[in-house]
């Protein structure tokens, strides 16, 4: 076996242990520094698969900036997961049921179907923006849709609240 | 001679065949590069900016005080290694370790082992040797660049103080913020020479002019909004004394805040590093000097500058600050971004990018 398949299995299991970590931990910070531990597994194992481009994406705004939202968010409620034994069949063993079950096929799809490098070309980064940009542009025109409502109703909430802050 | 030449030969061989070996060595160059470079900078920050302020700075150690930095080297070390009751024991002690890695990972990304490598003979021969010449490069030193609000936010929230805590949040606010108008600048760097490998960016402005001059307005926001990233004078209010304490890392103490202290300058020497490599044509120099020499005196002069700004200008409130950032930097980097491909066809680079 080569090194780097060594490589990738223990990235492999680092990015699993991990993943298990966020849900197993008690405390909501460690969570999201377990959360941490896998996306930066995630990215090691896209720059072991020759795809760094990927990879530092993955780093730059998933473990750089997604990840410092949540951690405003967790660091300031301070609040410990509850302690008490959960029943079986609660709503969120049944959630956690969906979810494995829908990784499941997800996994076993591109296990067993081939999947392809984005628009067929795989190669250097420069290939990905005519790709993204023609192929893909109907999927790039609902993102940047999307992420246009979004910004908008964040400044619209935004707004109402500072309007409501001077009133009162 | 020649048979320790042959063996050097040998030995070149070895390496350059190897991936793991090569990164050894580029890393081990890496390292001795960053090190000179970090002494030199807090050299200069504490001597230059108190001759700026009109006073002597350190005089006692060493001729001219050269040696104050390893006495406070020493001094750190050999101090008690605690952690304060309240700290969340695991993350408070992994934080500097990661603060000094990520910083230095942002190294490999810079051609510095291109311009040590092209001072030896051909058995040396660049394109055998060099790591730093891949596709994404610029984009590897921003992907480890970014990591540093998330260490920022657990060293605060670790040190278990509420003052770690507030300048944690700001730190990573600030950084946060800045990051947008970082790469947008960039941006335009990027798409003039068409490549995020910064091989080939300092390739192009070899065979062009430097982007200092092409893309004079992408190299102000660049610094400015580097500046905040390195948390320097003017952005400095994660670390305002009156307020804060020391910021985010007031619960560090001894070696771990060493380890502190050499990330910032070590982010501080990365930071100008790119800054060279971006816009002022890396190891390209007029005259015939080496590559090595000329990336390293650009590098330090850009560090100069930053020193400069800092003893010149007063500390930005936040609002300023976020001000600044979202109301000036972002709009003024995407118009910038928007105009880049008229400078590229009056300054006719796109040619070049064949090489």
């Amino acid at each position: 076996m080569a090194y780097s398949e060594i490589l990738f299995m223990f990235v492999a299991g680092v990015t699993i242990i991990s993943a298990l970590g966020v849900v197993v931990s008690k405390e909501i910070v460690r969570s999201a520094a377990y959360l941490i531990l896998a996306l930066v597994g995630v990215a090691a194992a896209f720059s072991l698969m020759d795809s760094l481009f990927m990879a530092m994406i993955q780093l730059l705004i998933y473990a750089g900036a997604v990840m410092v939202l949540f951690l405003f968010g967790v660091m300031l409620t301070r609040k410990e997961a509850p302690a008490k034994r959960r029943r079986l069949l609660s709503r969120t063993n049944l959630s956690y049921l969906i979810l494995s079950v829908v990784l499941f096929f997800l996994v076993a799809r591109s296990g067993l179907m081939d999947t392809s490098v984005l628009g067929g070309i795989p190669g250097p980064v420069s290939a990905i923006a005519p790709s993204l940009y023609t192929e893909f542009k109907g999927v790039l025109y609902a993102l940047a849709g999307l992420l246009v409502t979004v910004g908008l109703g964040a400044i619209y909430i935004v707004k109402k609240e500072a309007n409501e802050g001077k009133n009162a | 001679m020649t048979g320790d030449f042959l063996s050097l030969a040998s030995v070149v061989g070895l390496v350059s065949g190897n991936l793991i070996l090569r990164l050894i060595a580029v890393a081990i160059v890496a390292f001795i590069v960053v090190s000179i470079g970090s002494l030199i900078e807090i050299y200069i920050e504490r001597k230059f900016w108190a001759r700026i302020m009109s006073r002597y700075g350190p005089t006692e150690v060493g001729r001219y005080g050269s040696l104050q930095l390893f006495a406070d080297a020493i001094k750190f070390i050999s101090k008690e290694v605690f952690t304060p009751e309240l700290a969340d024991r695991t993350i408070y002690d992994i934080v500097p370790v990661l603060a000094v890695a990520t910083s230095f990972v942002v190294l490999v990304a810079i051609p510095f082992d291109y311009a040590v490598s092209s001072l030896f003979p051909s058995s040396f021969h660049p394109s055998s040797f060099v790591i730093s010449n891949f596709d994404p490069s610029l984009l590897v030193a921003f992907g480890f660049f970014a990591m540093e609000p998330v260490l920022v936010l657990f060293g605060g929230w670790a040190g278990g103080s509420k003052y770690t805590l507030i300048g944690g949040f700001r730190s990573a606010a600030q950084l946060i913020s800045y990051e947008i108008p970082l790469v947008l600048s960039f941006l335009s760097v990027v798409a003039l020479t068409r490549s995020l490998n910064l091989f080939q960016i300092i390739e192009v402005q070899s065979a062009s002019w430097p982007f200092l001059i092409l893309e004079l307005p992408a190299f102000v926001l660049f610094l400015i909004a580097m500046l905040a990233e390195l948390e320097r004078t003017p952005f400095d209010l994660t670390e305002a004394d009156s307020e804060l304490v020391a910021g985010w890392n007031t619960e560090y103490g001894g070696s771990k805040f060493l380890l502190v202290y050499l990330s910032e300058y070590i982010r501080a020497f990365a930071g100008s590093a790119i800054i060279t490599c971006l816009f002022l044509g890396g190891w390209v120099g007029p005259a015939p000097i080496p590559g090595l020499v000329w990336i390293f005196a650009k590098t330090i002069v850009v560090f100069t500058v930053l020193v400069w700004i800092r003893a010149a200008y007063p500390r930005v409130r936040i609002d300023q600050m976020l001000n600044l950032g979202w109301k000036v930097l972002v709009p003024s980097s995407v118009v910038w971004l928007v105009l880049t491909p008229y400078v590229a066809n009056f300054a006719v680079v796109h040619h070049l990018l064949t090489l």
